[in-house]
């Protein structure tokens, strides 16, 4: 208490009302009172308000404060005079009530609500291994409070990220339920495969491996599982100079996710409630041709062949014409039969409070979804209990511990064979998918092109079952306020269960069952001891820490292939005829030592400077210690006497640091290995998988960071403005190799790459009276650049259509590029010409000229990383109503829509866009776009610029109308605040994107990032809900 | 309560002193230092050696020669714009076999570096054999695809250039007869015998027009008494037979190599993607009394599908290598139209067929590759036999540089010492 109590000292307002808490006594003979009530915004009374009565004439003041009820009463006033009567608390902005006239008697009340201030800059922000006041951080640290007003119905923390913070653009792999996510701070710093931030949740870095064991055609978020519900806020350490105490896993910044707490002095139960529906959007924007169209072009594109190589009825080869199997039977809406309005449901109920010994919560939550293609649903449930416990004033014992449960019950991703919209959509039109019977027609034979997708719906069971324990335990040694020393046992625990279950019925099932039932184990250990030291000489202030760690992580599977299955009642693996089976153990372990110390003066200069230095198992002993250094300061220019009383919050802040990554590498990376498994015969064998490169070591990057945080009119304006520069070395890459030398990939430290941007981020608190209007704008921009790379400036090609070259940037595309289409048979080539390409077809850029279209002709060009991205938010109060409107943008990113790869090919097995069918080319001068019918055409689908899209989009990202009930209202209920709520998600986009979103993507991979192959999109949504506090 | 104190701080430091020593050295629990590998591991290391060379090239390699061959044709397009998509430098199964045959090389080549580094070893001796038996059987595929192909004694990161042709056949043959100098019987037609290497050298010989010699090896075989013809039945089904000379196990739980899953489709009970599919020509080359047209060819729900190798989706099935109808086939061709008719109608009479006596050699020739095509569809034969008796052209319609495969386009990229094959 003594040194919360210290903190609040150190700021402005507060020193200036603690000077002037001198008892001022009443001279007035008529003294009288002022009683009321102070609330905050969702109506919740506030306690430890600061009430404060000033006579403008005799310059009187008299003060009071809130009681836990929010009531006050300031006494000694006298009657008949007007004061100014002004209320502060930390963390809410100042609210003046002018010129109120005081009458004799008992009857002077007020009552005063009072909203909360965005990015306050006396916050309390949480750096690694503590916290910090704001005042004092010289680092880029962006904080996300977490509340009613911020909450979006997604499964994993890292969306609801997206547009709120500069610097920090989020993706999802689709809109399926649970699906992978993509979180990039300050564009992207490394090759080697995950890229994302480091998470830390309540103090733990937690594992965030992909949650799908069998790869069902995407990648499946680990965050899923938790409750967003317990979720306090969210820090982002974006810059080396605070990242870099987490060593080396910060490169790609780090995530801080702090759950809520007991509150010392209060009780509080809280139970949100809500609801809602789900809808696939933009549904009819993918136009397809209808059947007759289909038929004429696929038609044509066989008349186009046998014209082309001679032939007649009766010649081998020769291609017959179609018809409508179906008559005159309308078409199949193929979408409509795989999609379905879904819907949502989730309580979730908190129990906190706490003495100055003692303080707890604990929370419960269920959610149930069902998504928006038919099957899709997902169950989850949260507990958590969190207590701290003062024994005696130099000791506190505590633990924090959450129980998750996910259960998923999924539909294939985009990459799969069964990909639930690709077999759906490019169905032919006349096609159906039952038989008159009731069978299902059987997709990849006559009957049906592709796999029948109510038949891969209706005979698969696949889910997926996640386990996780989060959670530590700790006791804290204290020593006169100064010195601390935490001991923790932290913990992240999680089983994966992955069920694939195809019935005899499924195109999977091999016709006799098979079931794919995977186990996963991750324990996830950290022993950590942290000795914190604070204490005050003179005008300085000294806030130091030490610690070490250590962090083992193991991982056990355990695969079997179970096939041969008597019914699909059948479900387990002792029940099949035949099972394989396979497991596995790997252990990785982390050894760090960390320090950081911020010493400053008056709060007007700081310095915090921090060292880390980690060992990691999966380097070579001679390679195996890392040290991260940072340095950074900061100059409260505000501070400063000749800026007092201006009313302007100025802060100059400088950066730079050093930063690791270890992560996307195998744990066994650096050793060359002779593995297992390679058997023949029923007899074990080996065989050499990997070279093994004991020379590897930790990436680094370097980041410089240049920063003003700027505060106007008292607070009414926040301004926060970054630049930066991050240069990584040593990237860690598996590098293609020529395959003559046995393999093709060996990882290694391939070269450098720069990230350079700048953010800028604009909060504005505006009061007009009853009504408040605050608005939070953020714009960001990064330049990624490969600066150099082992071997030549050729590019080096990766995956089908990306390549890595220096002075490019990671993302770029590897692609042919379209030159328009012949019009005459003339002007093709006459290589080309020998193939089979005519006029009609697409004419590629040949960018050696030698006729031929081959590797040497692929241009890098365009980026899947944006120019710019950021969000704006508004919100409108007024009395107990809020309205929020919330968009989000991005500018100048390249999408693949690689779907449209098979649905723009005219003329063959598949259904056709309509745009595509009906301005195909039909002789000279027809269209220079469009290409002719050609079945078996094999010149114009190429990976190329074709299919390269603008991906820029403004999404309304969130608007919400909300109400809070009235309080005196509500006391007679004993309910302290209710909100009820309206929000929709995702309700429109505005984008020259051809397809349903271009922020989905089917690899999360910045090196293949952005790449469309018909994902489901993400979906809208409408919520209507209860927040109530008693 | 200050004893509590210390005691607790007690507990903490040594807690802290005991903490994660050695820790951070760990090893995998799957597999170990090429280094440690000592003289107990050669059988363990030579049945790595069949498992690579039976997986790493990958599934189409092994009806490659079918898919541009003519026979077959995938299910959308004729076998024309099969053989004209699959020709291109950055098509994936060209450069998957590519990668695939020099990924299994390495590990024949490693075979043979730690069979000589444990000659005493159990197996040493055996295991050598094997090895340059595969290192034969892989530089045959290579050469009969690319041509000109870089020769790798040893394994080496440097990067190679293509070594001519006539040096690569010269190789094949040296390590053929090496391999069956050290070679004897094998315990299953599954393992290499020396039987295995006299049966592909009559191949190799065939393909170079060394027909004296290419008759000569494939006679010695047919006379052995060791292998006759069997049937189709037996061949095909995993039974026992006395056709195969050396075939890969290709057992489900061993293997990537799903050859069936290619050809049936989600019609068939076993299910299939149904990637390829016999062409009208090739089904209309069995006749009713031909005694393969069952094994070679099933109807499933209207489609006629290749159905040499039965799994499906629920196994494997085993890839033969060489078996003695290829003998009696080589036999016929090697010695000519007078000589070798009579192998032929052998043949041909054992399949259900009746005689024939080709009125001159051009006719004897294509009664020859009919019948190959007949045999041996499915078995990754045809393209390669139309080009080497230059027959490719006139019946696939090709251009005169796709006569070779083209050399992978990322090979050419990160190994700037390989020339590319002219025309691609």
């Amino acid at each position: 208490m003594k040194q919360k109590n210290k903190l609040l000292c150190m700021m402005k307002q507060y020193v200036v009302i603690l000077l002037l808490m001198v008892p001022l006594i009443s001279f007035a003979q008529q003294s009288t009172v002022i009683r009321g009530t102070v609330m905050d915004s969702s109506g919740q009374p506030l306690a430890g308000v600061t009430v404060e009565a000033t006579d403008g004439v005799q310059n009187q003041r008299f003060q009071a404060s809130t009681n836990d009820k929010g009531i006050f009463s300031l006494t000694g006033l006298t009657a008949g005079k007007s004061y100014d009567v002004a209320f502060n608390r930390l963390g809410y902005e100042r609210y003046i009530e002018r010129s109120f006239l005081v009458r004799a008697g008992d009857n002077n009340s007020l009552l005063v609500r009072m909203s909360e201030a965005i990015e306050k800059v006396d916050e309390v922000v949480v750096v690694g291994y503590g916290t910090q006041r704001r005042a004092l951080v010289t680092s880029a640290i962006s904080k996300m409070n977490v509340d009613e007003s911020t909450l979006r119905p997604v499964s994993s923390p890292a969306q609801l990220l997206d547009g709120r913070i500069a610097g920090v653009s989020t993706a999802t792999g689709s809109g399926n339920l649970g699906s992978g996510e993509r979180v990039s701070i300050r564009g992207i710093s490394s090759l080697s495969a995950s890229n994302e931030p480091l998470y830390v949740i309540d103090g733990v870095p937690i594992t965030n491996s992909n949650s799908n064991l069998y790869d069902f055609g995407e990648s499946m978020s680990s965050l899923a599982t938790l409750n967003i519900a317990d979720i306090e806020s969210i820090e982002i350490l974006k810059d080396a100079a605070s990242a870099a105490i987490y060593g080396s896993r910060a490169t790609n910044g780090v995530v801080v996710i702090t759950t809520r707490s007991g509150k010392e002095g209060r009780a509080d139960i809280r139970l949100n409630v809500n609801g809602g529906l789900t809808q696939f959007p933009y549904l009819n924007k993918i136009k397809m041709a209808d059947s007759e169209l289909y038929i004429r072009d696929f038609n044509e594109g066989i008349a186009n062949y046998n014209e082309q190589y001679g032939l007649q009825i009766g010649n081998s080869g020769y291609k017959r014409p179609i018809s409508n199997p179906f008559g005159n039977l309308p078409d199949t809406r193929w979408m409509d039969i795989i999609t379905q309005t879904g819907s949502f449901f989730t309580v979730d109920a908190a129990v906190s409070g706490g003495t100055q010994k003692m303080k707890n919560y604990f929370a419960a939550a269920y959610t149930t979804q069902e998504g928006v293609i038919k099957t899709n649903s997902m169950d989850k449930i949260n507990l958590r209990g969190k207590m701290s416990y003062e024994v005696a004033p130099w000791l506190e014992i505590g633990t924090n511990n959450s129980a998750n449960y996910v259960r998923n019950n999924q539909i294939p991703g985009a990459t799969l064979g069964t990909t639930i919209i690709g077999r759906a959509i490019q169905q032919r039109p006349f096609d159906r998918p039952y038989k008159p019977n009731g069978d299902y027609y059987v997709g990849g034979t006559d009957e049906l092109v592709f796999h029948n997708p109510m038949q891969i719906l209706n005979e698969q069971n696949v889910y997926l079952e996640d386990l996780r324990y989060l959670g530590n335990f700790y006791t804290t040694v204290k020593w006169k306020d100064k010195l601390s020393w935490k001991s923790s046992l932290n913990a992240d625990v999680t089983q994966t269960y992955d069920h694939t279950y195809y019935n005899e019925r499924h195109p999977y099932g091999l016709g006799i069952g098979r079931l794919l039932d995977r186990n996963r184990l991750i324990r996830n250990y950290l022993f950590e001891n942290v000795v914190t030291y604070n204490d005050k000489f003179n005008d300085f202030s000294l806030n130091a820490i030490a610690g070490h760690s250590f962090q083992k992580i193991a991982t056990r599977t355990t695969y079997i292939d179970a096939r041969g299955f008597p019914s699909p009642s059948f479900v387990v693996a002792s029940a099949a005829a035949e099972t394989m089976s396979s497991s596995g153990l790997g252990i990785y372990t982390l050894e760090s030592y960390f320090s950081r110390a911020t010493l400053s003066y008056l709060d007007r200069y700081i310095l915090t400077g921090t060292l880390r230095t980690d060992g990691s198992s999966r380097f070579a002993r001679e390679n195996r210690w890392g040290w991260f250094p940072s340095i950074s300061a900061g100059w409260n220019i505000s501070e400063e006497e000749f800026m007092q009383g201006s009313g302007t919050d100025l802060k100059f802040r400088m950066s730079y640091g050093r930063t690791g990554n270890q992560d996307g590498l195998g744990s066994y990376v650096y050793q060359a290995l002779m593995e297992g498994g390679f058997n023949y015969g029923g007899n074990s064998g080996i065989a050499v998988t990997t070279f093994g490169n004991r020379d590897l070591t930790w990436e680094k990057a370097g980041q410089y960071d240049v920063g003003f945080d700027i505060g106007l009119f008292n607070g009414k304006v926040n301004v926060l403005l970054d630049w930066y520069q991050k240069n990584t070395t040593s990237l860690i890459y598996s590098m293609p190799v020529h395959a003559t030398t046995g393999v093709t990939s060996i990882t290694t430290n391939i070269g450098s790459m720069r990230n350079r941007g700048a953010e800028f981020t604009l909060n504005t608190h505006f009061n007009f009276g009853q009504f408040q209007w605050l608005s939070q704008f953020n714009i960001a921009t990064n330049k990624n650049k490969i600066t150099s790379l082992i071997g030549d400036d050729t590019p080096i090609s990766i995956g089908g259509n990306r390549a890595l070259q220096t002075g490019q940037e990671i993302g770029a595309y590897y692609l042919f590029n379209m030159q328009g289409i012949y019009q005459y048979d003339g002007e093709v080539p006459k290589e080309q010409y020998d193939i089979g390409i005519r006029a009609g077809d697409v004419k590629w850029n040949d960018v050696d000229g030698n006729g031929i279209i081959n590797d040497n002709d692929r241009v890098v060009m365009g980026s899947s990383n944006p120019d710019f991205f950021g969000g704006w938010n508004h919100t409108f109060r007024y009395k107990g109503f809020s309205l929020d409107a919330f968009f989000s943008y991005v500018y100048g990113n390249d999408v693949y829509a690689q779907w449209q790869v098979d649905v723009a090919r005219v003329g063959h097995r598949n259904a056709v866009l309509s745009e595509y069918a009906e301005n195909r080319w039909t002789g000279p001068g027809s269209t220079n776009k469009y290409p002719r019918p050609m079945d078996g055409d094999i010149n114009n689908a190429r990976n190329s610029d074709r299919w390269l899209e603008d991906g820029s989009f403004i999404r309304m990202r969130t608007l919400m109308l909300s109400y809070n009930f009235p309080t005196q209202l509500l006391s007679k209920y004993r309910i302290k605040g209710l909100r009820a709520f309206l929000q929709g998600d995702n309700l429109f986009l505005i984008t020259n994107y051809p397809g349903w979103d271009p922020q989905v993507s089917n690899n999360m991979d910045p090196r293949f990032f952005s790449v469309d192959t018909f994902n489901v999109p993400q979906p809208r949504t409408f919520t209507v809900g209860l927040n109530a506090n008693f | 309560m200050k004893a509590m104190k210390k005691y607790i701080i007690a507990v903490f430091v040594l807690a802290l002193c005991s903490s994660c020593a050695n820790q951070l050295e760990q090893f995998s629990f799957l597999a170990i230092s090429p280094d440690a590998v000592d003289i107990r591991d050669v059988p363990a290391v030579r049945n790595g050696m069949y498992n690579s060379v039976q997986n790493k090239p990958t599934v189409r390699s092994f009806i490659l020669f079918d898919m541009l061959g003519g026979t077959i044709q995938s299910n959308t397009g004729t076998s024309r714009d099969l053989i004209n998509a699959t020709l291109s430098p950055l098509n994936s199964t060209i450069g998957s076999s590519w990668d695939g045959y020099f990924s299994a090389l390495y590990q024949v080549n490693n075979m043979l570096d730690i069979a000589n580094r444990f000659p005493e070893a159990e197996l040493a001796s055996l295991s050598k054999g094997e090895a340059h038996y595969f290192r034969a059987y892989i530089y045959f595929c290579l050469v009969t695809r690319w041509g000109d192909v870089p020769i790798l004694r040893n394994n080496t990161l440097e990067r190679v250039s293509r070594d001519p042709i006539n040096a690569v056949w010269a190789f094949i043959e040296e390590e053929l007869d090496v391999a069956a100098t050290l070679l004897g019987a094998a315990s299953s037609y599954y393992y290499v015998s020396r039987d295995a290497a006299i049966a592909l050298k009559a191949r190799v010989l065939l393909s170079q027009g060394k027909k004296q010699q290419a008759a000569d090896l494939a006679e010695s075989l047919i006379t052995s008494g060791a292998y006759r013809l069997d049937a189709f039945e037996r061949i095909f089904r995993s039974t026992g037979n006395t056709e195969i000379i050396f075939a890969f196990e290709n057992r489900t739980e061993e293997s990537s190599i799903n050859i069936s899953d290619l050809f049936y489709t989600y019609g068939h009970p076993n299910r299939g993607q149904g990637a390829y599919k016999p062409t009208p020509e090739t089904i209309a080359l069995f006749a009713d009394g031909d005694n393969r047209r069952a094994i070679s060819l099933v109807n499933i729900a209207g489609t006629e599908c290749i159905n040499k190798y039965p799994s499906g989706q629920t196994g494997r099935d085993p890839v033969v290598v060489s078996r003695i109808a290829e003998m009696y086939l080589i036999s016929a061709e090697a010695q000519g139209r007078s000589l070798g008719v009579g192998r032929l109608n052998e043949l041909r009479r054992f399949r259900g067929l009746g005689d024939i006596f080709p009125a001159n050699d051009e006719d004897y020739l294509t009664a020859i590759l009919t019948e190959r095509k007949r045999e041996l569809l499915g078995e990754n034969f045809m393209y390669h036999d139309l080009v080497r008796t230059g027959r490719a052209q006139e019946e696939l319609h090709l251009l005169n540089h796709q006569h070779v495969l083209p050399i992978p386009g990322r090979e050419l990229q990160l190994n700037p010492n390989l020339v590319p094959n002219p025309g691609y």
